[in-house]
């Protein structure tokens, strides 16, 4: 504890140099720009970035583009919550309650909490780095096949409260997902499944495409042409700070999305908008008003933010400790550092004590320079509202097409975005939810992938589920879930649901 | 209360004044959402109003509800003191409901016809299981032991076709597919109309062009904006994005095929 | 009066159109007259791109031009490298592949498809960079050599897991290339990418595994991982006391992950001849040398006739080696 504190202090005077603290708050700056931009996301910002910090000593380097990595993630929540366009694929359940909040002329709180609960996010996850960091690698590391398997099923089952509607449409958007999500190379054997001869489709249609159609497009599509729009009435000012009820119901989103958002993201391979997706899902279901979310409720945008800010810090832990990258993400933040002659291993910590702890406190400093930074745009972004929307909507789709292109110099993802956005637009007017189709084309190759090597793992063996003590846990968990949810239909009492039907028929 | 939801609604409604329950119902499906924004006016755009009866897609019951029926709900609740004159406590039919029934609503009273959009969506499900079934079958199975890479979307398929056979058969209740409006349609199209543009022609003629056609044809003829602000907006935000990527980010936005 | 505001847009578009467009201006100038695009068909922060990116720099300056990476992943490299295939070839997009280069149409002819691209389609440039592959095992695991691993692995066939990048990948390949030379049969767990692979052997739920040497060397001074051999020509010389699968008696089990640049094969030769000749001179620069070092990634620099043929000697092994494979169940 003692000498942590000292490495910080000293990693404090590392970072409180002139030219680092430059790198910092450029970083964050373009981080904000790329979270905003829809489609490009923190790893489009970060790739970018790489070449001109080939010629920065390595610390500075590491610092600047961890800031456009969790800087990212303050910046998406921005055009999410103002336009309902995912500003980059994380931030699509900060979409559903923030625009509505954004409806009710509540944009000005919704970016506040949203930035607020980030930077809380943030630096309580950067101290869990700080201290936990290898033993909680290591735990990491212990998660194989099976654990994700059994994770990710828990996950799918805790879908059942994010969504509130007909459980049969949910479902079937879940499968859907699902499905789309399969499109691709086959790892396991190296079949191409329903590519039609698109190689581009070889690694499946990529999540940016989808987020950005299925929320973003289909928006567009579905508002552009409305006769009257709802005219947005320009905020005073006092509208634009949360009010002291929101902040309440804040706080324990905030907690709980921390958390959750920390744990799934040290999980090797996990993508960051489970967290989100959980967090949603958590905090309808333990919500006395659960009718609210969907509606505008607060907690539905200080949860997912939270969560996926902490995911973001949470996957930078087995990277730094040991040397292993987590996602695409870490990946090139590790191709940085190699570029250097720094090779990060397990001693890492070690042997680079000036370069971790230099990014440690860049961490703190980062994430309060973004919360500064973030809480006075409020009041512009909000008054970017006001902008007609006829001369809106084409920037925001030109956006959308140069976002999702730049992600992969890739048409053929524009073209995927596209489709996805009439596609979206079709299931809003037939009464789906689209946010279950997101999770399902994430979760897809994950889950499927997962099952099929453990079960190479065990040779053929079902019982390698059970044995593994950590995958074992998860398989009970979600049976339990499973029965809590059928419960009501085999009991006959008042469920969950029931009580939702009360509330609201009485509201 | 029920006279003040009248003094909103469109003109033609207002004849409307003392009917049967069931034909109220039916008007009051009927209001878009425009119209709700019109009894909020009406109402002197009193915001506790429109917050405490905002709606989602999920009705009172957790069963999905049609989204244009949302502004019925407005209705639906001032009209409540109505209903109890006719003794049909429908609140106690939705109680009733399993929550997993698809989407429901005041239907009973109202639609008959068979082309719920509940069915088609139901029926689209399942042809696309059955797709997904058929382009599958190049794909090896495996064994139970080793699924092979047709073995998790032909169980996927099956689910969806029980999904959908599942919303065609209880999708009778479901807002009819006739009743759905589409307002905006031509805007979607001309909107999807150039994300298709830009998806085939912008490798072979270049960022900048693309963008100038696109933006040019939603600021001019879709919108038909002023000539000077067309042209200004297009120019400033093509160029001005392709720098921006171009150039500052260094992220190569295509050329075409004259390397403009 | 209708379609007054039609025509005007519509003069105004071909105005700038044809107003602002560069090349028209500049017919007939030496080359390189433009910017360079180089396609790197793997993610940023992969082996290709880690090469490139100081290479496109040392190009630059040799050549006066900007030299500009694009990143066209997808399909393991196939997309980008069929994107480079169909290039127009004059010159201005090259690209920077690595050994799955001679892998992928094997494939697609296993699976029946039309292949995304012929090997005939590129004419090398220059190989940049050739790492062998090395042998890795946990530390936990009880084999100290070769010799011991393939005894124990025959005496318990198909129970000895090791991780892969993904199937028909430079692991997989390098590891089959071995097991059959050496009679032994493993249990192939393939995972989406080096990264994972990794990942999976640190956690134990493999026990062995092909890695790249940059990649092993920090595991292995922390003590992870234990390295037995190695499938290059020579031993590497970062790790001298490692022997080479040559030497152990496993005649051509040979597996490199080299780098080589490309460009379309219906380039003009005189475009492929100032490109070599500014090749030869960024590799021998002091910036590009030190870039590769502190990546602990020597450079293996061959011109373009010695190229082919290393390339073509290696895309026999690597061919022979996925027909071995087969088709995965």
């Amino acid at each position: 504890m003692e000498t942590t504190l000292q490495n910080l202090f000293w990693g404090f005077s590392t970072v409180f140099t002139a030219t680092n603290l430059f790198y910092s708050l450029i970083g964050c700056l373009i981080g904000t720009m790329v979270g905003v931009l829809p489609g490009v996301g923190p790893l489009a910002g970060i790739s970018m970035l790489l070449p001109t910090t080939f010629g920065l000593n390595p610390t500075s380097a590491i610092i600047l583009l961890a800031g456009i990595y969790y800087g990212a993630m303050y910046g998406g929540s921005t055009t999410s919550i103002l336009m309902r366009i995912p500003g980059e694929a994380a931030s699509v359940m900060t979409c559903i309650d923030g625009y509505a909040m954004a409806q009710r002329g509540r944009a000005g709180p919704a970016l506040a909490i949203a930035a607020i609960g980030s930077y809380i996010a943030g630096t309580l996850s950067v101290i869990g780095l700080m201290f936990l960091a290898p033993p909680l690698a290591r735990f990491a590391l212990g998660f194989g096949p099976p654990e994700y398997f059994t994770l990710l099923l828990c996950g799918l089952v805790v879908l059942g409260y994010m969504t509130g509607g007909s459980i049969i449409k949910n479902l079937s958007m879940i499968v859907m997902g699902l499905l789309f999500g399969m499109i691709g190379i086959d790892q396991m054997t190296g079949y191409f499944r329903f590519s039609y001869g698109l190689v581009a489709l070889g690694d499946g249609i990529g999540i940016v495409p989808v987020a950005v159609g299925l929320f973003g497009i289909s928006e567009i599509l579905a508002t552009a042409g409305q006769a009257k729009r709802p005219e947005v009435l320009k905020p005073r000012f006092r509208d634009l700070f949360p009010s002291r009820q929101e902040l309440k119901d804040s706080v324990g989103p905030i907690g709980r999305g921390t958390l959750l958002g920390f744990l799934i993201g040290i999980i090797p391979g996990s993508a960051h908008i489970i967290s989100t997706f959980v967090s949603y899902a958590i905090e309808r279901r333990i919500s006395k008003h659960p009718e609210r979310f969907g509606k505008g409720a607060i907690e539905g945008v200080a949860g997912p933010e939270s969560a996926n800010n902490a995911a973001s810090e949470g996957a930078l832990v087995p990277m730094l400790a040991l040397g292993v990258p987590t996602g695409p993400i870490p990946a090139v933040l590790l191709a940085a550092l190699m570029v250097h002659g720094i090779n990060p291993g397990p001693l890492f910590i070690k042997e680079q004590p000036v370069i971790f702890w230099g990014l440690i406190a860049s961490m703190y400093v980062g994430n309060l320079v973004l919360l500064l930074l973030n809480l006075p745009l409020v009041s512009i972004f909000v008054n970017f509202l006001r902008i007609p929307y006829k001369i809106l909507y084409p920037t925001i789709l030109m956006f959308c097409v140069v976002g999702v292109y730049a992600v992969n110099s890739s048409l053929v993802d524009v073209g995927i975005m596209s489709v996805m956005g009439v596609l979206g637009y079709l299931l809003r007017k037939l009464d789906f939810e689209t946010a279950p189709m997101v999770l399902g084309v994430v979760l897809a190759p994950i889950i499927e992938v997962s099952f099929r090597q453990a079960l190479a793992m065990s040779n053929g063996d079902y019982l390698i589920f059970v044995q593994r003590p950590i995958s074992s846990i998860f398989l009970l968990g979600a049976i339990v879930m499973i029965l809590l949810a059928v419960k009501p239909l085999i009991w006959k009492k008042r469920g969950w649901r029931d009580r939702l039907t009360e509330a609201e028929k009485n509201s | 209360m029920a006279v003040v939801l009248l003094a909103g609604m469109p003109r033609e409604r207002r004849m409307v004044i003392d009917p049967p329950v069931e034909a109220l119902l039916d008007a009051s499906a009927a209001i878009n959402p425009s119209t709700a924004q019109d009894v909020r006016s009406s109402l002197g755009n009193q915001e506790p109003i429109c917050c405490d009866f905002d709606v989602s897609s999920a009705d009172a019951n957790g069963l999905s509800v049609p989204r244009s029926l949302h502004s019925s709900r407005i209705g639906f609740l001032f009209l409540e003191p109505l209903l109890q004159f006719r003794q049909v406590s429908v609140n106690k039919r939705f109680v009733g409901f399993r929550n997993f029934l698809p989407s429901s609503s005041h239907s009973e009273a109202g639609e008959k016809s068979k082309m719920t959009i509940d069915r088609i969506s139901g029926g689209f499900l399942v042809l696309l299981g059955l797709f997904v079934t058929w382009e599958r079958r190049v794909l090896p199975l495996g064994t139970q032991g080793h699924p092979g890479p047709g073995y998790f979307p032909l169980l996927l398929a099956i689910f969806l076709m029980i999904l959908g056979g599942i919303l065609v058969i209880r999708g009778g209740r479901g807002e009819s597919f006739r009743a759905l409006k589409w307002p905006e349609g031509r805007h979607a199209l001309a909107i999807l109309g150039c994300c298709l543009f830009a998806t085939f022609a912008m490798e072979g003629i270049g960022y900048r062009i693309t963008m100038i056609i696109i933006l040019g044809f939603l600021f001019g003829i879709v919108e038909r904006l002023k000539l000077w602000q067309i042209f200004t907006l297009t120019v400033a935000l093509a160029l001005g994005t392709f720098w921006v990527f171009d150039s500052f980010l260094k992220v190569p936005l295509p050329r075409g095929g004259w390397g403009f | 009066m209708k379609y007054l505001k039609t025509i005007i847009f519509l003069t105004v578009v071909v105005a700038i159109a044809t107003g602002l467009h560069p090349a028209i201006l500049k017919a007939d100038e030496p080359y390189p007259s433009r910017p360079i695009q180089i396609i790197v068909p793997f993610p940023p922060g992969g082996v290709a791109d880690l090469v490139a990116r100081p290479f496109a720099t040392a190009l630059e300056r040799n050549l006066k031009q900007p030299v500009v990476i694009v990143n066209k992943t997808g399909a393991g490299g196939a997309v980008g490298m069929q994107s480079a295939a169909v290039a127009k070839p004059d010159g201005y997009t090259l690209m920077i592949a690595l050994s799955s280069i001679s892998v992928m149409p094997e494939v697609d002819a296993l699976f029946g498809r039309p292949s995304t691209y012929k090997l005939k389609d590129f004419a090398p440039i220059a190989l940049l960079s050739a790492d062998p592959t090395v042998f890795v095992v946990r530390k936990e695991t009880p084999w100290k050599t070769v010799a011991e691993f393939v005894a124990d692995a025959q005496k318990r066939p198909n129970e000895i897991k090791y991780s892969s990048s993904g199937v028909y990948g430079t692991m997989h390949v390098a590891m089959e290339l071995f097991t059959h030379a050496a009679g032994i049969k493993l249990r192939h767990i393939p995972t989406g990418g080096g990264g994972p692979a990794l990942t999976s052997l640190l956690g134990g739920h493999v026990d062995c595994a092909s890695i790249g040497p940059n990649v092993a060397m920090s595991q292995i001074k922390a003590g992870t991982l234990r390295v037995l051999a190695c499938w290059g020509d020579k031993r590497i010389p970062a790790m001298p006391d490692v022997p080479t699968l040559k030497e152990l008696g496993y005649k051509d089990v040979e597996f490199y992950i080299w780098s080589g640049f490309f460009a379309p094969a219906a380039t003009a030769p005189s475009a492929i001849k100032v490109l070599r000749e500014a090749t030869r001179k960024a590799v021998a620069s002091p910036e590009f040398k030190s870039a590769m070092e502190k990546m602990d990634t020597p450079i293996f620099y061959l011109d373009a006739d010695d190229f082919q043929k290393f390339w073509d000697q290696d895309a026999k092994r690597l061919i022979a080696g996925v027909r071995q494979i087969g088709k995965v169940e």
